[in-house]
Parts: structure tokens; C-alpha cells; sequence
């Protein structure tokens, strides 16, 4: 089976952020970047899969929508365990032009199992999945917080509302990755780092598309007030103005 | 404008989300004029039908195919795609629950609507149409121009409060065309099993969420979080630390990669405060933290602090509250 993971860079989830002068964007210059946690938890159990099932996953490949930039992170998801990165060239503007690049590769060269998070912790859409799985008519499942393959059966665990589910699931499918897919992230080994600077990155020119919304203005939300300390004497004085403020008790 | 809003039910009741989703759509509507559209499955009740109704729905479209979401997404999708296009509506409205975050996608892209999730406010500017959402984990907030004629918006849970606004009950029924859109068709998905944790439902919309961290030291301490939860009709929930530690039930965290959530209230106990677990609360309006550390970054974000161990904080908290209200309070709507 042939395996795509697709790659959201985005800034450290410790970073704070800070803006341009003039607001319109975030200022990018002092960002450390990472994959973006839930695609990296994805690619982990990516990688975990073909370790369990070395003869079922023919190819595991990444890939990302992004300038020259984001090549720090790919290299990191081929240290991680890819065969292989696939970029495209292009400052993405919104999460449709992001789904129509990347739909163009799947519906060139198929792929079984297409993995994305559910968000990016940058501009958290929750969009990218759904619709790639529209642009590409793959099946999707969302909120997918296990994959497994028993025999040929790919087996899916999958949240929905109140419980879960589980699912087996034809290929080809797009799973939409929460939580719990995988325990913790994958660290790179000494052996996965040197191997990923002897594999390749492809990069491809994007297509034409369109975006559908565009981000013109950025702010910080207020600083919260100052925290209210609350002494023996007074929890009930607390408990009062959570009722006056938030109606409840 | 028309607007048509996605209705979900959950054991055939209707969900306190759909309320606030139609009291968003009214406020939409007071400057501008238009109407509301439920959209709601063939399991929907009269008690469902004279609620939606009573919270300002002009017109119920009663839809085969929608209404179970734990069936097929994209088959719902397109149902809704009919609709929405049978309706001329020109937004859709989701809440941001496990559904509607996994449909509304699939609808924006069959529209070829602008879609953005985590709108919290109305819209900054109806012409154009651009309108506030949450980035980074709600670090900062981002002012969204949505280009096409018709959108896909993703409200927050909780972020607008239901009000009653009755009009006439008028319902409609209507049978979506099988699906056409999709060629490769849908591939066999076989449910083999589900499981229910129905704790996970209540998490999401509660109004008051109290959660434990680490510094719940122990399982037993673990009544606390419970009580204070029960005597004010909220939810429980618990940190990744607590979770990895085996403190609590729970099945899953809130935080960074575990559940985003908005309540009006969240009491955080012997929760340190770390970035990835902010960025699951970061949308609170109101954050009440009790931990030892004075110095814990959880006291930068909350409006009230005790700083105490949890032993001996707890048990007085929590008679603070009876004292407040001796009976237990009803839980919220379901």
C-alpha cells in the first residue's frame, strides 16, 4: 500500500507570537518551526505501520505545500522515517488552495491511504481533510484515532459523537488524525538522520488555483486581567461573582 | 440573509449547540433581514420541531439523510449541499463538534463556499464579508475575508448564548437526490463495533468544565473534581499529565492535541499551565485555577486563584458551594 502523510509547517507551539508593525501578518522572523502535531502523530503511526507490516506498505511519502522554508521540516519527517518528500512550491494562502495542490498529486499518482491532522496549530481550519476528500472523491474518515492493518484489512478507530467507533475500511480512504493515533511523537534516530540527508525532496510548481478566504489583519487578544487571588476568607465571595459573571452555583 | 444552520441531535434530543447556532443566525439576520432554515434529519420529534421553532427556525427542513452522524459523512454532505442550494441559502452554519468540524468541510468544498471555523462574534463586516476566528491556538485573532457569495462558518461551543425568538412553526420535508458528486463512490466502510463514552458529549458544550491536573497527587482526590462538577452541573475533564498518569477516568485530555474547549467556566486543579494545555482552554471566558505553586503559569491566564494543595482547598471550596445553593443543581440542556 502506498502511504501519503501530508505535512503542515508551522510556528513551535511554545512560540509566542508576535506581529508586523502594521498587523497584516505574523512576524515569521524569529519562529523556530516544527511538523505540525497532529500530522507528526500521524506520520509516527505512519511509520510504526510499516515497521509492524513490512511487506504491506510499498512507499510512505510526505508532503507539504510551502516555500523553500519548510524543507527544515520535511527533512525532519524523512528523519522520522519517509522514503520520500514531495514539496510544492507555494506560499499557500488558505486551506482550499493547500487541498487543490495536494489533490492534484493524489489524483495523478494514487496513494491508499492519505493522512492528515485534523488541524494545523497555526491557523487550526479543520478544513484540509474534508476537503481533499471532496477534490479527490477518496472516502473520508475523520477523526480518526487509530489505524491498524489485520491481514489486508485496514482497521480504524474512529471518535464520533458521545463514543467511537470501529470501522474496516476500504482503501483508498483519507483519515483525518486526532489524538491518540499514536502514543507520543516519533523522535529521529542517529541512523534516520543521516538517511534522510541521502533522500531526495521533490519539488513541484503548483498549479492554478484559487483561495477562497484571505487573512488581511491579525491582533493579540487583550492581556487577561490580572489573576484575582481568593483567600480562605472569601471562597464564598468567589463562588458569588462566578454566579454574577458566569451565572453559575 | 438566508442562512441555513445544520441542526444535530444526540439520542433524539436536540443539542443546547443547535440553540446557540439559531440565536447566532437571528442576531445575523437583525441588521440585514432574511430568514433561517433548519436543517434537521426524519428522527427529529414534535417536541425537536416546536423547539427549533420557539429559537427562531422560519422554516424546518425535515432531510432524509442527515441527523445520524455517526453514519456517512459525505453522503450527509451532499444532503446538505442539496438543501443549501434548494434553499438558496447563502451561509451555512456548523458547530464546532466532532460532526460538524468533520462535515462542514466536505460542504465547503462541494460549494466551493469560503469556509472558517472557530468564529466565535458576528461578523466584522457584512460587505465584504470578514469576520473574526481564533489562530494559533487562540493566541491571536485573525480578521478572515471570505471571498465567495456563499460561506461556511464553524461557530465555537458556547460562544453565543441561546435566546428564545418564536415564530411560526413551519416544516418541510425533502429528499436529497442520491449522490452524484462523488465518482469513485464511497468505498465499503463496515462498522464493526462502538463503543460509548458519553462523557466525551457533555465535555464539548458544557457550560462549567473542571478539570484536574497532575496536582490531584492521587485517584482518590479524584472525588473532588467529581463533586464540584456534580453540585455545579458541569463536566469533568483532566490535563495530559493527568491523563498519562492515570489519574482520572477520562479517555482523553484537554490541551494542544487533546480537546479544544470553550466553557464559561473552567476550574483548573493542580493544572501547571503549560502552553499546550492553554491552547485547549485559550477560549474560556471565565478560568478559576487552584494550585500550591504560586508561581504556576496557570496563574497568568486565570481570573481567580487559591493557591493551596488541593486537600485542603478542595473541601472547603466545595463548601462554599453548597453553602451558596445546598441542592444540587439541575445539569444544563441537553
Amino acid at each position: 500500500m502506498k502511504v501519503l502523510v501530508c505535512i503542515s509547517h508551522v510556528p513551535d507551539t511554545e512560540t509566542k507570537i508576535k506581529l508586523t508593525p502594521d498587523r497584516s501578518s505574523v512576524d515569521l522572523s524569529e519562529i523556530s518551526w516544527i511538523i505540525n502535531p497532529w500530522d507528526e502523530l500521524g506520520l509516527t503511526r505512519a511509520v510504526e505501520l510499516r515497521k509492524e507490516h513490512p511487506s504491506q506498505i510499498e512507499s510512505l511519502t510526505v508532503i507539504t505545500v510551502g516555500n523553500g522554508e519548510t524543507e527544515g521540516t520535511l527533512r525532519k519527517a524523512l528523519a522520522l522515517g519517509a522514503d520520500k518528500a514531495i514539496r510544492i512550491d507555494a506560499t499557500p494562502p488558505d486551506s482550499w488552495y493547500v487541498a487543490i495542490q495536494i489533490s492534484e498529486l493524489i489524483n495523478r499518482e494514487y496513494f491508499d491511504i492519505v493522512l492528515t491532522g485534523i488541524e494545523s496549530s497555526d491557523f487550526n481550519g479543520y478544513a484540509v481533510g474534508g476537503m481533499l476528500a471532496e477534490l479527490t472523491g477518496y472516502a473520508c474518515l475523520p477523526n480518526v484515532s487509530l489505524i491498524d492493518l489485520e491481514g489486508d484489512k485496514v482497521m480504524v478507530q474512529r471518535e464520533v459523537e458521545g463514543g467511537k467507533e470501529k470501522l474496516e475500511a476500504e482503501v483508498p480512504f483519507i483519515a483525518v488524525i486526532q489524538k491518540g493515533i499514536a502514543s507520543a511523537p516519533g523522535i529521529p534516530s542517529m541512523r534516520g538522520i543521516m538517511e534522510s540527508r541521502k533522500k531526495s525532496i521533490e519539488v513541484i510548481p503548483p498549479v492554478v488555483a484559487d483561495h477562497l478566504t484571505e487573512y488581511n489583519s491579525y491582533e493579540l487578544p487583550e492581556a487577561s486581567k490580572e489573576c484575582r487571588i481568593i483567600t480562605d476568607s472569601n471562597y464564598n465571595e468567589l463562588v458569588e461573582r462566578l454566579h454574577a459573571e458566569a451565572g453559575i452555583a | 440573509m438566508k442562512i441555513l444552520v445544520y441542526i444535530e441531535t444526540y439520542e433524539g434530543n436536540l443539542r443546547r449547540s443547535a440553540l446557540e447556532l439559531l440565536s447566532y443566525a437571528n442576531d445575523l439576520n437583525k441588521g440585514t433581514g432574511g430568514s433561517v432554515t433548519a436543517l434537521t434529519g426524519t428522527g427529529a420529534g414534535e417536541e425537536i420541531i416546536s423547539c427549533l421553532a420557539r429559537y427562531g427556525a422560519n422554516k424546518i427542513l425535515i432531510a432524509d439523510g442527515t441527523g445520524n452522524p455517526s453514519t456517512n459523512f459525505s453522503s450527509q454532505a451532499e444532503t446538505i449541499r442539496q438543501a443549501v442550494e434548494k434553499e438558496n441559502a447563502e451561509i451555512v452554519l456548523f458547530s464546532g463538534s466532532v460532526a460538524g468540524k468533520a462535515i462542514a468541510p466536505l460542504v465547503s468544498a462541494k460549494l466551493k463556499a469560503g469556509m472558517v471555523s472557530g468564529i466565535y462574534a458576528l461578523p466584522v463586516s457584512y460587505d465584504p464579508f470578514t469576520i473574526n476566528k481564533k489562530v494559533f491556538s487562540g493566541k491571536v485573532i485573525a480578521t478572515v475575508k471570505i471571498k465567495t457569495p456563499r460561506k461556511v462558518l464553524i461557530l465555537l461551543p458556547n460562544s453565543f448564548k441561546p435566546l428564545e425568538n418564536p415564530v411560526p412553526e413551519v416544516t418541510e420535508t425533502f429528499a436529497a437526490e442520491p449522490s452524484i458528486t462523488s465518482p469513485k463512490g464511497i468505498p465499503g466502510i463496515r462498522i464493526v463495533d462502538t463503543v460509548k463514552t458519553s462523557d466525551q458529549i457533555k465535555l464539548s458544550e458544557a457550560g462549567v468544565v473542571v478539570s484536574g491536573g497532575r496536582g490531584i497527587n492521587s485517584r482518590e482526590n479524584w472525588q473532588y473534581v467529581e463533586e464540584l462538577a456534580g453540585l455545579l452541573g458541569g463536566a469533568t475533564a483532566c490535563s495530559r499529565p493527568a491523563w498519562d498518569d492515570g489519574l482520572c477516568p477520562h479517555d482523553g485530555y484537554v490541551g494542544q492535541t487533546g480537546k479544544v474547549i470553550s466553557p464559561n467556566v473552567y476550574m483548573a486543579l493542580g493544572i501547571s499551565g503549560a502552553v499546550q494545555h492553554l491552547a485547549g482552554i485559550s477560549s474560556s471566558k471565565l478560568i478559576v485555577a487552584v494550585n500550591k505553586d504560586p508561581n504556576a503559569p496557570i496563574f497568568m491566564r486565570a481570573d481567580y486563584g487559591i493557591v493551596g494543595d488541593i486537600q485542603e482547598v478542595m473541601p472547603r471550596l466545595i463548601a462554599a458551594v453548597k453553602a451558596f445553593r445546598p441542592a444540587s443543581v439541575e445539569g444544563s440542556v441537553s
